[in-house]
């Protein structure tokens, strides 16, 4: 018989489900190690400074002790406090500073992005013009001088990132935008009669929401390194506050003496850098093989 | 092309107007008063006015802008609040040091970018590490590198080779300033060879981050130069592998790679600052640091400009270069 | 005398290994092609004719993802297929291939005349190598970059270089598939006389039976990886022995294809719609697969009555009617130009010059030109997608409600993370007819559609991804006619398909538009399909309708001479 009766024709032609066994499984070795990576520091960086002997910003044993002297792991600094117990404090901080820098910068640019790109004529070049001209800029030299104009702390540091980071996002989202907006099926919504917010939240967003999502991921590493920087020139909030940059750049005054007080915030801000680039990556890679 | 590059400039232009519009309404806003922080928290009321006068302080704002732009035109950024000395001579012989610094580091990271692009996609286990290697290097603060390599190359070789400074000699009389080119000027090895050494580490660690970042792209726009069509079309014309990678691949991944040299140059600025800071390297860097310490925002603020001039400049001619390379580029 | 054999294929088996699964693209394949002759290598996607391409020029990668066993020689050098060294000395010299992608086959950032030196000598060599492929003016296409040419022009370019080593065997990979059909003819005869001089022995793969028999002596057909006929071309066209060939001779649509009828072999997901809609027309017929086998099942069994609806009338109910005399479609006198700066300076394209047709009530009417004609262009502004700068459009038809659009990709045409269910109750919600349904009963009505296309309630929670490029294009025709329109767009619906596949596509368009008493407008660059579908075809070209002909006799009626270079380019 050449053809088979309707049922069967139709129970041949039941949809696969795709990706049965969910992400996790698809991810390669080294990039299950560097999620788990990312999970250990946030705990650490999270939980740890409440479970430190010692307070981040009061001396607490000798002055410029080594690590691995008794009670003070990783030694203690010019004035005596545990280095442990501020690096702890100190990627606290950091990390939050550098996912709070991150989530605003994202937000506006992919609202500035999402509106010129979406609705276009005036308004996207106007966007853009405005976009193009904080892109031409160099961007450290701004954040600095903003940075400084405000004054010496951790904040300011972060608004001078903020502003020189969000053209990024606007730009890759103004892109993606229109690239999508572009696509057969935006089309094939828009002449079902989908129209407005509704076409642009139900068939333009879930496409560029993994884009935004990988690049700040992504960013969350150079924002740390770059706010790291800031802070190490004296554009952080001065001593005893527990920055990485800062206790770095003050420790260089006895570098030759007492290294650790120098390298380890430094290293601590390196950690910090290397587990979310990693990660970052992995996800990259991950989204691209599945094809989202 | 011609127009190409007109408009070019004429862009280059309206970002430096702008650059300088943003930096002086910074200095506006600045939380500091510039004029307690000239004469000091105890001065009178008529030496404040004084200096009020002195620094220009007491016109309206758009004239206090037009001083500034005509005098950052000719060169002239007003008068330290700290030193009290004119900006521009205390800026002239840090100049060519931070330039002839950057230079280097740029130099150094085309070389570690292209001598470690090709160990980038290498498969299996070697490739896997040699990422782990370059992730790490790409994520540690210049100021890691630039202390670990002291730690390495001057405490532990015991000072092979020097940790501070640009010279064990001093500049020459009337000299241009870049102390490389100084010794060769001079015909002195000796000096010549002296500065490169101190030249060494610090440009190292200002070139190690970009250097990774650039090896990466070009990596990734060979394998994908090497797996596009016209790869494949060279390869049915009879070419080999090395013909294919040198003729079309290499050629193809230079685009992305000089744009993002480009951008690896404006963050370089903030390495730069770093590393100065950690050689007591006497250029803007280690001025700016020192600035930003006393508060002294006319002095950022010039800084901030000449590093930012320098820095859209050289994404000018880039992006000469670049249309000059690729042909869509021009065209577009 | 015979000529010698230059390629000689015995026993050739490709396996891919990737992901846990091994493939067998090609399977034990044995072939030969003596020099000065043409064989076509004639199958679907997937039938592993490409692999074989790939095989004979030694391009299949060494990396271990691909295994090979038999043997191939070519111009009497035996060769181990993909591992052996010797690939390196045939590839480029013995051996050269012109690719189906002429946009990106060439080095973007190289001109013409430097890449083709180099594999001509000299300039002057360059420039004879391009007058073989007829290229006029080669000296300035020599200075000029491969994104200043056109695609015929490019593929011209391919070609020279192909030909430049003068090898013994070309490879020409479906080289005309991204083409427009005039300068597809054009370039096919450039190929053919430039072959007959270089005189090398050729191996033609393509998708397209036409295009075969226009360029082939011989022809292979290939199936899952196997070759299930081969012989000279004129026997294998005209008295085809294997099932598969056959089916695939009867899925071809020529200028004489019958009109009246369902094209191709009984298929049996059209077979499933058809029974659905005269069960639900109340006539229920199991014997419409039989019929349509004996060739008499004609469109007119499924005529089935329209829903009106008041749009136009100013009622608001929904009724059923036999009749109406309200045109579907009007275009009046449409105006569009597109502008864009070039150096500085603005430079307007008109796309549409004084645009004016109508479709009337169940009438089909197909648009028919080349890439650039403004027919795409009409289309997005007939869908309300983009506005004319002057002029009108009314699609407030009584029958049916506003204008949908079969697109020419229809998997990309579903928002991939929506289901279908989702995407279905999208186009319901936004009509008279869906105004005021409860949920339910808009899942009742999508589902009743789901069925009349040949697809079950299993597809209603999937998304895009979990269908196959089959149930795809179903449920975007599912989505078109949920409500049915006053007028079902189609844009080039069939071009990216394999011909059975595209056979089915005709077919269930063709029953849609008898049963649910719509209007078509049909956009394609193929004249055999657009005249199975339409009562008329409009000729366009350069932004205006330079034609209107029946549909019956188009090879006959035609007149202007562009409408003559389009039939002549149906390669049938």
């Amino acid at each position: 018989m050449l053809y088979s009766p309707r049922r069967t024709l139709k129970r041949l032609e039941r949809p696969t489900p795709d990706r049965p066994d969910g992400a996790w499984s698809a991810l390669g070795m080294g990039e299950k190690l560097s999620l788990i990576a990312v999970a250990l520091t946030v705990l650490i960086a999270v939980v740890g400074p409440v479970l430190m002997p010692y307070s981040a910003i009061i001396p607490s044993g000798e002055q410029l002790l080594p690590p691995l002297s008794p009670g003070h792991l990783l030694g203690t600094d010019v004035l005596g406090m545990d280095m442990a117990t501020r690096l702890v404090a100190g990627m606290q901080r950091s990390l939050f500073a550098a996912v709070v820098v991150t989530l605003i910068a994202a937000a506006i640019g992919t609202l500035i992005g999402v509106v010129a790109g979406f609705r276009g004529g005036w308004i996207d070049s106007a966007l853009m013009r405005f976009t193009d001209l904080f892109l031409a800029f160099p961007a450290m030299i701004i954040a600095m001088a903003i940075a400084a104009a405000i004054g010496q702390s951790l904040g300011s540091a972060m608004i001078g990132i903020i502003v020189v980071w969000w053209p990024l996002y606007a730009r890759l989202v103004r892109g993606e935008v229109r690239r999508v907006a572009a696509l057969p099926h935006v089309q094939a919504a828009r002449v079902a009669g989908v129209r407005g917010w509704k076409l642009l939240w139900r068939h333009v967003v879930p496409a560029v929401t993994p884009t935004v999502v990988v690049t700040a991921s992504l960013d969350i590493g150079a924002v740390v390194m770059t706010l790291a920087a800031l802070s190490f020139i004296g554009l952080g909030t001065p001593a005893p506050a527990p920055e990485l940059g800062r206790m770095a750049s003050d420790g260089m005054k006895y570098f030759l003496n007492a290294w650790w007080v120098a390298v380890l915030p430094s290293l601590a801000i390196g950690l910090l850098a290397f587990v979310f680039n990693y990660a970052g990556d992995a996800l990259r890679v991950m989204l691209r093989r599945t094809g989202v | 092309m011609l127009v190409f590059v007109a408009k070019r400039l004429g862009s280059l232009a309206v970002v430096l107007f702008f650059l300088t519009l943003l930096v002086f309404t910074l200095g506006k806003v600045a939380d500091s008063d510039p004029v307690r922080t000239y004469v000091g928290v105890n001065a009178s009321a008529e030496a404040v006015e004084a200096a009020r006068e002195e620094l220009g302080l007491d016109n309206p704002i758009p004239v206090q802008f037009g001083s500034f732009v005509a005098g950052a035109v000719q060169g002239d950024f007003g008068i330290s609040l700290s030193s009290k000395r004119p900006i521009a001579d205390e800026l002239s012989t840090r100049l060519p040091a931070t330039l002839e610094l950057a230079g280097w580091a740029l130099a150094l990271t085309v070389v570690i970018g292209v001598s470690l692009a090709s160990l980038y996609s290498r498969p299996g286990r070697f490739g896997a590490f040699m990422r782990f290697v370059f992730f790490s290097a790409a994520s540690a603060p210049s100021f890691l590198i630039a202390m670990l390599s002291v730690l390495v190359f001057y405490k532990w070789l015991d000072g092979a080779l020097p940790a501070a400074g640009r010279s064990s000699y001093g500049p020459y009389e009337d000299a241009t300033g870049f102390y490389v080119l100084d010794g060769i000027l001079h015909g002195s090895p000796t000096y010549t060879w002296d500065a490169i050494q101190h030249l060494l580490l610090p440009a190292l660690a200002a070139a190690v981050g970009s250097g990774v970042a650039l090896a990466r792209v070009l990596a990734d726009g060979i394998s994908s130069s090497l797996g596009s069509p016209w790869a494949r079309t060279a390869r049915a014309l009879g070419e080999r592998e090395g013909t294919v990678l040198r003729r079309h691949a290499l050629r193809n991944a230079s685009s992305p790679a000089l744009s993002l040299l480009a951008v690896q140059a404006g963050f370089m600025v903030s390495s730069l600052v770093v590393v100065e800071q950690v050689f007591s390297w006497n250029g803007l860097g280690s001025y700016l640091s020192g600035a930003i310490g006393v508060g002294d925002f006319p002095a950022i603020a010039a800084v901030c400009l000449i590093l930012g001039a320098v820095y859209v400049i050289l994404n000018t001619l880039v992006d000469v270069a670049l249309a000059a390379v690729d042909p869509r580029v021009r065209l577009s | 005398m015979a000529e010698p054999t230059v390629l000689t294929v015995s026993d050739l088996t490709v396996t891919y290994r990737g992901r846990g699964r091994v493939v067998t693209a090609v399977q034990d394949v044995s072939l030969s092609i003596a020099a000065g002759r043409c064989l076509g290598l004639v199958g679907e996607s997937g039938s592993g004719k490409s692999t074989i391409g790939a095989a004979v020029q030694g391009i299949i990668a060494a990396d271990g993802s691909a295994h090979a066993t038999g043997r191939i020689a070519i111009a009497g050098r035996d060769l181990t297929p993909i591992t052996d060294p010797a690939w390196a000395q045939v590839r480029g010299r013995d051996v050269t291939s012109v690719f189906q992608d002429p946009m990106r086959s060439l080095d973007p950032t190289m001109t013409i005349g430097r890449m083709l030196n180099r594999y001509t000598g000299s300039a002057e060599a360059s420039v004879a190598a391009l007058e073989r492929v007829q290229i006029r003016r080669a000296g300035e296409v020599l200075k000029k970059y491969p994104h200043q040419l056109s695609g015929g022009m490019r593929q011209r370019v391919m070609i020279a270089l192909a030909l430049a080593p003068q090898p013994r065997l070309l490879v020409a990979d479906e080289p005309t598939t991204a083409l427009d059909v005039s300068v597809q003819a054009e370039v096919l005869s450039v190929l053919r006389e430039a072959i007959e001089g270089a005189g090398c022995a050729v191996l033609f793969v393509t998708h397209d039976l036409g295009v075969a028999r226009h360029m082939c002596d011989d022809i292979a057909v290939m199936k899952d990886g196997l070759v299930v006929e081969t012989g000279p071309a004129g026997d294998v066209i005209a008295r085809p022995e294997d099932a598969y060939t056959q089916r695939l001779m009867a899925s071809r649509i020529t200028l004489t294809t019958d009109r009246m009828r369902p094209v191709g072999a009984p298929e049996p997901a059209v077979v499933a719609s058809m029974r659905d809609v005269l069960s639900e027309q109340g006539r229920p017929d199991e014997g419409v697969a039989d019929a349509w086998g004996a060739g008499d099942l004609e469109w007119e069994r499924f005529m089935g009555r329209t829903a009106a609806v008041g749009a136009a009338s100013g009622l608001t109910d929904v009724r059923l009617v036999e009749h109406v005399t309200r045109p579907s479609l009007a275009v009046n006198e449409v105006d569009k130009t597109y502008w864009s700066r070039v150096k500085g300076r603005k430079v307007g394209n008109h796309v549409l010059t004084n645009v004016s047709f109508e479709i009337g009530y169940r009438e089909a009417v197909a648009l028919v030109g080349e890439s650039g004609s403004g027919k795409s262009t009409l289309l997005r502004i007939a869908a309300g997608i983009e506005k004319p700068d002057t002029g009108s459009v009314d699609s407030q038809g009584v029958a049916g409600e506003g204008t949908q659009v079969i697109f020419q990709d229809a998997g990309a045409s579903l928002t991939p993370w929506r289901t279908v269910e989702e995407l279905l109750r999208e186009r319901i919600e936004h009509t008279t007819t869906g105004a005021g349904m409860s949920r339910a009963q808009m899942r009742a009505l999508a589902l009743s559609t789901l069925e009349l296309v040949g697809l079950d309630e299993s597809v209603l929670a999937a998304r895009p991804t979990q269908l196959s490029g089959g149930q795809q294009q179903r449920v975007a025709i599912a989505r078109a006619v949920v409500v049915p329109p006053s007028v079902l767009l189609c844009d080039e619906p069939t071009s990216a398909l394999d011909v059975s596949v595209a056979c089915s596509v005709l077919n269930l368009i063709n029953l849609l538009r008898h049963s649910l008493g719509i209007s078509v407008m049909f956009v394609t660059h193929d004249l055999a399909a657009a005249r199975l579908i339409a009562d008329r075809v409009l000729v366009m070209t350069g932004g205006e309708i330079v034609e209107t002909v029946g549909a019956e006799r188009l090879a006959q009626d035609i007149t202007t001479d562009y409408g003559r270079r389009l039939v002549d380019a149906v390669l049938a």
